[in-house]
């Protein structure tokens, strides 16, 4: 395992974690998602939804777990090493070990697998007196 | 390391154990959360509540290291009713855990209540 939540947990800003996570993958591979049958299968299993709870009450529901990035759409909880077709169907620990979980908003995850450095997490807009405007 | 309920309650909750502003507020969710153990069959038959600091975790479990379990049930609980979160993931996932540490304790409790009878021998018909 190269990336495990031990390390990660070390990163105090979302910065810090996100570089330390980006993989910069190829659209569909990096997930299984060419594989649905399987991709169904897993993420509908109880073993996969009791987890899933876990790791979101871990991180309080904070994208990468930073403290104040609450996560209020699009929920999403990312394997830090992804999975393969192989390594779902073999059974292997990284599937299942919160080690390698995180919890992630969709916009997040896909600039973990998709994106690059560049990427800024959308963060709560503070409003004022008078701001009746939209944004 | 401290086996106070309060303080470990407190600490899990993240509130600092010196900071006695919410204590009374944290006993009582406390103290209800102990009433739903003892309905779910755990803890003294009597009923089990705490006043303060000085109560530990072996005055409720007897010592059992099976109903370990009580203390993460009762930070989830005490959690969700004291500092409920803002988003609804959260309190979803915290709800779940909840209710799978329940049915784990319960099953604790129904080993210990209806074990398995012994089989006694049918008698032969005269």
């Amino acid at each position: 395992m190269t990336r495990s939540y031990s390390e990660l947990s070390q990163f105090e800003t979302f910065e810090e974690r996100y570089a330390y996570l980006l993989l910069r993958g190829d659209v569909g591979r990096a997930t299984f998602g060419f594989d649905r049958y399987l991709n169904q299968m897993f993420y509908g299993s109880r073993e996969w939804k009791q987890i899933r709870h876990f790791v979101v009450a871990r991180d309080n529901a904070c994208d990468l777990g930073v403290p104040g990035f609450e996560v209020n759409d699009r929920l999403l909880v990312h394997h830090m090493n992804p999975l393969t077709k192989e390594i779902v169907i073999y059974g292997d620990e990284l599937t299942l070990d919160p080690e390698n979980l995180i919890t992630t908003t969709l916009l997040t995850h896909n600039a973990l697998h998709f994106g690059n450095a560049s990427f800024k997490p959308r963060t709560m807009i503070q409003r004022s007196r008078g701001d009746t405007r939209l944004w | 390391m401290t086996d106070s309920i309060l303080i470990n309650t407190k600490k899990t909750l993240g509130i600092d154990v010196l900071y006695t502003a919410f204590d009374v507020d944290i006993i009582l969710h406390i103290n209800s959360v102990f009433s739903t153990l003892n309905q779910l069959g755990l803890g003294p038959i009597e009923g089990f509540s705490i006043t303060g600091n000085t109560e530990i975790w072996a005055a409720f479990t007897g010592g059992d290291m099976n109903l370990n379990a009580v203390k993460s049930y009762m930070y989830l609980r005490v959690r969700l009713l004291f500092d409920p979160p803002s988003t609804s993931y959260l309190i979803t996932s915290l709800e779940e855990q909840a209710r799978e540490l329940e049915w784990r304790l319960n099953v604790v409790r129904e080993f210990e209540t209806y074990p398995i009878p012994p089989v006694e021998p049918i008698e032969e018909a005269v």
